[in-house]
């Protein structure tokens, strides 16, 4: 694998050579520090850019080209990651070696395309254009709650209070309803303008030639210079505990850990091993073991690190009744990480995250994501996170559980009793 | 052990079938790290009423599935997960309608991970207790499953096709079916169809075929299995209409879901003289374009508000029948469903669309063999669904035509024939 960087003015671009896959991809990764207002706009407006454009007017139109493309795809993901909001507008293509027609420049202008020339005039989105978009983004928020774990972890970090950490990443309906099609193009034109961006190209290719395309398309123009970081500072507090009822049968549980001023060892290294040993790994956890295994309380029980907010959050549903068991062991798993782990289950934690990081090299997403998070935050190459992964000891775990604190405990009531008859 | 080339892909399949009867299905890549393993048995949920070494059975709904949970746990009171936990491997099963799966990825000790993921499929082990342990949690995921409208959608659609289909009922069974469990039933079922000669091993990812061989017979060697005994299906001779025309279900959902289907008799193109596969192909290719991404009534149900994001197709196969479902979320689902029958009663299909699915279906088939766990997963289904691994799909795409297309048209049943809707339930106040 050959990783080569080159600055390009108002944007990076990143290639990586690598026979590994038939597939071939692009990410065009657009980053800010997030604002809560922003985030429903930023959603509608992405989703926007990779519906249709001038050239292709409708998704039909642009599905027959990428089709046309051998099966081309083209699509945005927007996500919230600590203080940062990042959009990646994704390119998958063949390997123009399985084609029998070579279309790899009309194939790498497409999503250049899809960004530089939007259906717009006169300074404003094409009206029914924003209306799909924005029927799907009111679709999207509403059916959270489709998801009762999604929608239980949402509903949970609104009681972070004011902090990014709290906001959700589908937006508000409030927000979605003060969109209009010039205030839309009045943020396209921001985003173009305040937005770093960066443009990785992971495949089998001729990388000098795959520049020179870029480069020909790429007309992002404003060099970007103020200051960028992905982490929160969230305050250790009183836990706070809050319930709500909704219509599922289950009770979803979620219970919102803070992990209080840690080093960068401690948030790069022996927090994910804490975590996996906690609830994040395999099926052999500390909460698993109590809630599944030990008193059939559960099927799934699972804890999630979010390093760059400096959380951890624990979600489970039980039966209706079982709520106050089921918190009671959850405090259990959590006391049992300041005393009770043992090596096996600390080397079993590292071999999970170092197969995990062998995993990721196999996935060409993750191959852009890992270089990404190279290049724009704290994380070390991959040599050197295995070998600090296998320095983490015991009593780094037991350190680190004096600083996590319980900061929320949530739930979402079940019950038919809920319904409106 | 056999070698055949996956046409046009520079791909190779190795088989090996033992002296024990377990099919091996490996394609290597030496490109990627990981190595995905899965063992996998031709008992599915719907497998319950059968006669087995003389006898008949009948044994309670979702006992593939609760087998399946329980298979982990070992005579020394460890369960399979502490192994592979230890080894730093990911394991996990599912079970379907027709089989049920065990599967281990992980990227080193490929001799442990496989003779272990053997070792604990072929060592049954199901005392009271242990039954009546996961008798609590399989209830919680039913519940779970219960409260999950995308599961609700494909089940509700299945209970309101079918009559006599075990298609109908829930792959978990109820909460009522699985207080009924016991470790005699799950004995009888493992006897009948956890023998190598009804299960087959497919390995990809990056591992040698011949070590491969070697390690599973070893490992193999000194397990006693008693002669193969197959076991016989009851035969279900499934009615053409459906059970109910029109049903709806209230669920915690933003708009209505709708799923619209078609119960299309296979017989109706028995003069065709089409395989399976190839009929299935036909039927995809014309839903693609008359209800996919690039059709005309997305666009049109789009642009008038009617959907927000797309139609969802969804073709399963019984032994008589082919289910076609056509599923969006909308406001409007009367509308929805005026316009499905319209487009089904004018069903079109052209030239240059026929070029262009193939083109696009042959790129994707290319493109999927990068990911190791795609090309087990197709694997499985062929063997499920057809007996054998396809290695020549290209072929079959290419081979796709307008005559034989129009043909399959005309005979295909364009009445809805089932109208399955979840309703936005309401939250008390």
């Amino acid at each position: 694998m050959v990783y080569k960087r080159e600055k390009h003015g108002a944007y990076t671009l990143h290639t990586i050579k690598t026979d590994k896959f038939k597939l071939c991809h692009m990410e065009l990764i657009f980053r800010n520090n997030v604002i809560k207002e922003d985030i429903t706009k930023r959603n509608v407006l992405f989703d926007l850019l990779t519906e249709a454009n001038k050239e292709y007017p409708t998704r039909r139109l642009l599905t027959l080209k990428l089709e046309d493309l051998y099966n081309s795809s083209i699509y945005s993901v927007t996500s919230k990651v600590g203080n940062a909001i990042l959009t990646n507008v994704c390119l998958d293509f063949i390997n123009p070696k399985y084609t029998d027609k070579n279309v790899l420049e009309e194939t790498l202008k497409l999503p250049l395309d899809m960004v530089f020339n939007p259906l717009a005039f006169n300074g404003e989105f094409d009206s029914k254009l924003v209306e799909i978009t924005k029927k799907r983004a009111e679709g999207e928020i509403k059916s959270i709650k489709e998801n009762p774990k999604k929608y239980a972890i949402m509903k949970a970090i609104e009681t972070l209070g004011d902090t990014p950490s709290s906001y959700s990443n589908v937006g508000t309906l409030t927000d979605l309803e003060k969109i209009t099609p010039s205030s839309l193009y009045k943020y396209y034109e921001e985003v173009l303008k305040n937005d770093y961006v960066d443009i990785y190209i992971i495949g089998n290719l001729d990388m000098e030639n795959v520049s020179k395309i870029i480069n020909k398309y790429a007309e992002f123009k404003i060099i970007k210079n103020h200051p960028f970081s992905f982490y929160v500072e969230n305050m250790k507090r009183k836990p706070v505990v809050k319930k709500e009822k909704f219509i599922y049968l289950q009770t979803n549980l979620v219970t919102i850990l803070h992990l209080n001023k840690l080093t960068d060892f401690e948030k790069k290294y022996v927090a994910h091993l804490y975590n996996l040993i906690l609830g994040g790994g395999s099926l052999e956890t500390k909460l698993y073991q109590r809630l599944r295994v030990d008193n059939s309380l559960c099927y799934n029980v699972n804890s999630m690190y979010q390093k760059y907010d400096g959380l951890i959050l624990i979600t489970t549903a039980v039966d209706i009744n079982a709520e106050d068991k089921a918190f009671k062991l959850i405090k259990q798993s959590i006391k049992d990480m300041s005393n009770k782990v043992s090596d096996e289950e600390l080397n079993q934690a590292k071999e999970a995250i170092i197969a995990a990081l062998n995993m990721n090299m196999d996935n060409i997403g993750k191959i852009v994501d890992n270089y990404f998070y190279q290049n724009e935050s704290d994380i070390d190459d991959f040599e050197t996170r295995i070998e600090n992964f296998k320095k983490v000891t015991l009593e780094d775990i037991y350190n680190l559980s004096k600083k996590v604190s319980i900061s929320t405990i949530f739930s979402l009531v079940g019950g038919e009793d809920n319904a409106k008859n | 052990m056999q070698k055949i080339k996956i046409n046009n892909t520079g791909e190779v399949l190795y088989t090996e079938t033992l002296d024990n009867g377990l099919k091996i299905l490996m394609v290597p890549n030496y490109k990627v790290k990981n190595f995905y393993l899965t063992i996998n048995t031709k008992f599915g949920s719907i497998h319950t009423d059968f006669k087995f070494n003389g006898k008949n059975f009948k044994l309670p709904k979702g006992t593939a599935h609760f087998l399946e949970h329980l298979l982990f746990n070992m005579p020394d009171g460890s369960s399979a997960h502490d192994y592979f936990s230890q080894i730093g491997s990911n394991v996990n099963a599912f079970t379907s309608y027709d089989v049920t799966c065990y599967e281990v990825y992980a990227n080193n000790k490929f001799k442990e991970n496989l003779s272990y993921l053997l070792k604990f499929v072929y060592t049954p082990y199901f005392t009271k207790e242990l039954v009546n342990g996961e008798k609590g949690i399989i209830t919680e995921e039913i519940k779970m499953i219960s409260d999950n409208p995308a599961s609700e959608i494909v089940y509700g659609l299945f209970r309101n096709v079918f009559i006599k289909d075990e298609r109908q009922y829930l792959i978990s069974g109820t909460i009522e079916d699985i207080k009924k469990m016991t470790s005699e039933d799950l004995n009888t079922a493992y006897e009948a169809f956890y023998h190598p000669e009804n299960m087959f091993l497919i390995i990809t990812g990056n591992f040698k075929p011949e070590e491969a061989v070697a390690i599973t017979i070893n490992t193999m060697k000194e397990m006693e299995f008693s002669e193969y005994i197959k076991p016989v299906l009851k035969t279900i001779k499934e009615p053409s209409k459906v059970k109910n025309e029109y049903a709806e279900k209230e669920m915690p959902v933003d708009k209505e879901k709708v799923t619209v289907c078609l119960k299309i008799p296979k017989n109706n193109f028995k003069s065709l003289k089409l395989t399976d596969l190839e009929l299935r192909l036909y039927i995809n290719l014309i839903m693609r374009i008359n209800f996919g991404s690039t059709s005309l009534l997305k666009e049109e149900l789009l642009s008038g508000g009617i959907i927000t994001t797309s139609i969802s197709t969804y073709l399963i196969a019984t032994d008589e029948y082919l289910v076609q479902a056509i599923m969006v979320a909308t406001e409007y689902p009367d509308y929805f469903i005026k316009r499905v029958k319209d487009t089904l009663q004018n069903l079109i299909i052209t030239e240059e669309e026929i070029t262009r699915k193939v083109k696009s279906s042959i790129s994707s088939l290319i493109m999927s063999f990068d990911d190791i766990e795609i090309v087990n997963n197709d694997i499985q289904e062929d063997i499920i669904n057809y007996g054998s691994y396809i290695t020549d799909m290209i072929s079959l795409y290419r081979k796709l035509n307008m005559e034989t297309a129009q043909k399959v048209l005309g005979k295909l049943n364009k009445n809805i024939s089932a109208i399955h809707i979840l309703k936005p339930k309401s939250q008390q106040n």
